[in-house]
């Protein structure tokens, strides 16, 4: 008995609800050295600015209890090197390209998006609205439901194709900044980002990171990234995507109950390389001894 | 370059001293891609603590029985794992990986100079030197440690019949003084050679200085822990001196970052831009 794996979102289509989550995964080259990429549901390319970015200096990462903090600063090649360069690579494979984008002004979202419209290679943009911006005061775009909404307006003008809104859990209030993307015009929404966090090394008495704060990422944090979908989910008429600490197919199948309709592995790709592959084929055994035959059959219906 | 993934079983743990262990590994794969420098990343828990493998140098590879084998010192709560697998366990590696050394050519002399931890791509490199044809008395070969039970002397070692300089800091084994001192020592007699580092980074940071000092080409292999090994995190760069042609940055840092794990270990001397 064969299973149907594929999911929509709105338009786009994935072959399995597992893609790799933006940063874990960089563009892709390193991983096809491991595995064949067209196993993937998608790819989700590490953020791209408008022009290249070292990042902040090291040390960037720091292993924590079951999770790491990092604070890579965005490090990535830019717009130009992605598209002479990195583009054409993914496009050989059969996976769903979404490729994530990040600024400090709307204006630099406007224009990822402007020149990304223009590649029939790239199926949907993620927006990474958690960095630091500077147009409303050098708090996160993604902290408020205004400015959030104000980001994908812009992002939305210059591409048609699917939009993904990646929302931060460093929020009091999720479901209002999720509406607030809804409204603006976002095809679906992926969640969680990093949580906030840090560590300080007692003997120097300093922060274990040159940045001070990171993000928090991996197993540890998969309970607050389940909680935020489910609720996110239930609040929104638009597909979501979670991610948080999955490193199994029985994390992966957790986020599906809880309304994910697909999900990404970030970290876990890190430390298991086959992670993705393995949660796929987990996936499809799950739906096999439980006599499903789509996993659509099993999205949200957590009781 | 293909990179192979996947538990792989333990044929043997030696013990080499009070805290240093040796390991071998089933992995017919890896055996037969590796060059010297290399590295694999092994996942010593499938429990999260700790969350990120562990790097370690290939030692030694026996492409004939499949095999790789690691030395590591039991320094943490990681490598207390490994150090007690047994004959049988299987374990998750990923490898081989990271850029390894040039393949030195039969001409010239060469220079190890292992600090601790960093004997084993040096004791690699000196054997497949050796194999290809460059006199094992033409390679010198400084070990070093802090005292005689942190020491990574095996026999294999010994048997590569290089001319091999045993110190230690507290003079418990061999001569008394760091790697560097006797570094310095053996480049007042000698010339046209090239040096290959590989131990802590106080030390890789005095044999760079050195060697710009004195117009002497080498390579330094750095340690880092990272979270990935194969270049999809970013988390283990290092500073390097900007190439003048990247052109224009959106950060516009004074330095440029590589990654240890995919355009290292192996750096050419004067491209680190120490801390
Ligand atoms: C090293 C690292 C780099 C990341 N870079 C990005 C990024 O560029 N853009 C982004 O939207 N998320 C980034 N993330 C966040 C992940 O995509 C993901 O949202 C988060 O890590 C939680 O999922 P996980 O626990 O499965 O890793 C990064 C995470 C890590 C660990």
């Amino acid at each position: 008995m064969s299973v149907n794996l594929s999911i929509d979102i709105n338009g786009l289509k994935f072959k399995n609800p597992v893609l790799t989550a933006s940063g874990c995964f960089a563009y892709g080259e390193e991983a096809s050295e491991v595995f064949d990429l067209s196993l993937l549901g998608g790819v989700v390319t590490k953020s791209l600015t408008y022009l290249p970015r070292e990042g902040h200096p090291p040390p960037k990462v720091h292993e924590t209890a079951c999770g790491m903090l990092n604070a890579i600063g965005l490090s990535n090649v830019g717009i130009d090197l992605f598209l002479s360069e990195k583009l054409p690579f993914l496009a050989k494979y059969d996976t769903t390209c979404v490729v994530s984008i990040a600024g400090s002004k709307i204006d630099e979202y406007a224009r990822l998006a402007e020149r990304l419209a223009e590649e029939g290679d790239v199926d949907a943009l993620e927006v990474n609205i958690s960095c630091p911006n500077v147009d409303e005061g050098g708090l996160e775009f993604g902290a408020y439901p205004k400015p959030a909404g104000k980001v994908i307006v812009a992002v939305k003008n210059k591409f048609s194709r699917p939009v993904i809104a990646k929302l931060s859990p460093n929020v009091t209030d999720i479901v209002g900044i999720a509406r607030s993307v809804v409204d603006s015009g976002a095809e679906s929404i992926s969640l969680i980002n990093t949580l906030v966090g840090t560590a300080i090394d007692i003997k120097t008495r300093s922060f274990n990171l040159s940045n001070g704060f990171g993000g928090l990422s991996g197993p540890a944090i998969k309970p607050v990234a389940l909680a935020m979908v489910y609720k996110v989910a239930n609040a929104v008429d638009v597909p979501v995507i979670g991610l948080g600490g999955i490193t199994t197919a029985s994390d992966a199948i957790e986020f599906l109950l809880a309304g994910a309709r697909a999900v990404q592995v970030g970290t876990a790709c890190f430390f298991d390389p086959l992670a993705p592959v393995r949660i796929i084929d987990g996936i499809s055994d799950y739906l096999k001894q439980n006599n499903f035959k789509d996993v659509n059959e099993i999205i949200g219906i957590v009781d | 370059m293909r990179k192979s993934c996947g538990h792989y079983p333990v044929t043997r743990n030696i013990i080499i001293s009070d805290s240093i262990i040796q390991l071998t590994f089933k992995a017919d794969d890896i055996s037969r891609s590796t060059v010297p420098g290399q590295f694999i990343q092994i996942r010593v828990s499938d429990n999260f603590i700790p969350l990120w493998p562990r790097p370690f140098s290939i030692y030694d590879v026996d492409t004939r029985k499949g095999e790789i084998s690691i030395i590591f010192k039991v320094a943490g709560y990681g490598t207390g794992l490994l150090a007690g697998k047994k004959e049988g366990d299987t374990i998750q590696i990923l490898g081989p990986l990271g850029n390894g050394f040039p393949i030195p050519s039969n001409d010239g002399g060469m220079v190890m100079a292992a600090g601790g931890t960093g004997m084993p791509p040096l004791f690699l490199l000196s054997k497949f030197a050796i194999e290809n044809g460059v006199p094992s008395s033409s390679i010198t070969f400084i070990s070093g440690a802090r005292t005689r039970t942190e020491l990574f002397e095996p026999v294999e070692l010994t048997e590569l019949e290089t001319d091999l300089n045993v110190c230690t800091d507290d003079g418990s084994a061999g001569e008394k003084g760091t790697v560097v001192d006797m570094l310095e020592k053996i480049l007042e007699n000698k010339s046209g050679f090239t040096i290959y580092a590989c131990g802590p980074v106080g030390m890789l940071k005095k044999i760079d200085r050195l060697l710009l000092e004195k117009n002497i080409p080498g390579f330094l292999s750095l340690e880092e822990l990272m979270p990935c090994g194969y270049g999809i995190c970013s988390g283990c760069a290092v500073k390097v001196l900007p190439s003048p042609d990247r052109g224009e940055t959106d950060d516009n840092r004074d330095y440029h970052l590589k990654r240890v794990c995919v355009e290292g270990p192996v750096f050419e001397s004067g491209e680190v831009m120490w801390e």
